[in-house]
């Protein structure tokens, strides 16, 4: 009888023990790859971050009198020779210039004024008021800020950094 | 004697062993197995993995895909500025706060997004696209960034201005016509999402 309940506790003590090391290694297989998770997104947002690094601003002139598509291409070559300067394209059609730039190497009135020095045309930087500016934002594809990614990068990113 | 002649026959059964894993095999084609190779990839065609100084950040490093990705996307967004049909969907793209200036249009967030977007749907496994579903960005009710819905022929045109950004890049349908349509094919995946004014 007492071999018998020996046996019963032994049975039940190795049930135990091999419970406790299946659980020990769920926990210990969940807790690398939450490492590598979290590798992974501090990874990823670095890499985005150093993209980020020199905030840019896009801008537009719009010319009233029709350019001609050599005055046109003089221009674009023109601003885009300026330092900060990333990207131009000029719509000749609709008389649209638009520029892009880094923020802390160029200014849209600066800009403006280069070129207006070029050949006083008639033309206006494009604006909307503030109010509509704030109501819209500024970027059609945003970012997902409610999803659980979201909440997770941004909590990830924020400890890491 | 006997374990001679295990030995002997042991070698034996190596040695053709050995030079029939090295004979040549010609026996046609009908008996070649060919692993067919995978098709590369819409992101490993325009550059991959394969890191790169970036121009606009100096001392850092860059997939050649997402450089690439990134150049076509900051052309595309330049053009679609420029374009009066589609300026319609994004005015605060150009805002200007003369007398407080500060950075309103969010041109770094579209740059980034949408190059994130780009180099996962052309088959990067290196980066993320956080952002809203195709469906949500471009339903003005879920996202009140979106200024309207787009209907189908501003989204041609939206393609069309991606078509130009490209051509900003060097890649025209003259010189590299089955990318260039492998890239359109791709952005009209999402016309289904992006065209909700039907």
């Amino acid at each position: 009888m007492d071999n018998y309940k020996f046996t019963l506790l032994y049975v039940t003590f190795m049930k135990k023990r091999t419970i406790i090391k299946i659980c020990i290694g769920l926990f210990s297989l969940l807790l690398i790859s939450f490492v590598v998770l979290v590798m992974h997104i501090n990874s990823v947002t670095k890499k985005n971050t150093t993209e980020n690094i020199n905030q840019r601003q896009l801008s537009r002139i719009d010319f009233k009198v029709h350019v001609d598509s050599t005055e046109a291409n003089k221009i674009k070559n023109y601003v885009a020779s300026l330092d900060g300067v990333d990207g131009t394209h000029f719509n000749i059609p609709e008389g649209i210039f638009t520029y892009s730039y880094k923020m802390n190497k160029q200014n849209s009135k600066v800009v403006f004024e280069k070129v207006m020095q070029l050949g006083n045309y008639d033309a206006h930087i494009f604006t909307i008021s503030a109010a509509d500016a704030q109501a819209m934002g500024g970027c059609p594809m945003k970012i997902n800020d409610h999803s659980f990614s979201a909440y997770l990068t941004a909590y990830v990113t924020k400890f890491l950094n | 004697m006997k374990k001679n002649i295990f030995l002997l026959g042991a070698c034996f059964v190596a040695m053709t062993l050995t030079i029939s894993s090295c004979k040549k095999k010609d026996d046609g084609p009908a008996a070649m197995t060919v692993t067919p190779q995978p098709k590369p990839t819409l992101y490993e065609r325009v550059g991959g993995t394969t890191m790169t100084a970036d121009p606009n950040n100096t001392g850092q490093m860059i997939e050649k895909g997402r450089l690439t990705l990134r150049s076509v996307v900051d052309s595309s967004i330049n053009v679609i500025a420029a374009d009066g049909q589609l300026a319609k969907y994004f005015p605060v793209l150009f805002a200007e706060l003369g007398e407080n200036p500060k950075n309103t249009s969010g041109l770094t967030a579209l740059s980034k997004n949408f190059t994130d977007f780009m180099c996962v749907a052309t088959g990067s496994k290196t980066y993320l696209y956080t952002g809203l579903s195709m469906t949500e960005t471009h339903d003005p009710a879920r996202n009140s960034r979106m200024g309207m819905k787009a209907n189908s022929a501003d989204f041609d045109k939206f393609v069309g201005d991606i078509g130009t950004g490209l051509a900003k890049n060097g890649v025209t349908a003259a010189n590299n016509k089955q990318l260039v349509d492998d890239l359109v094919a791709l952005l009209y995946t999402t016309e289904e999402a992006i065209v909700q004014d039907k």
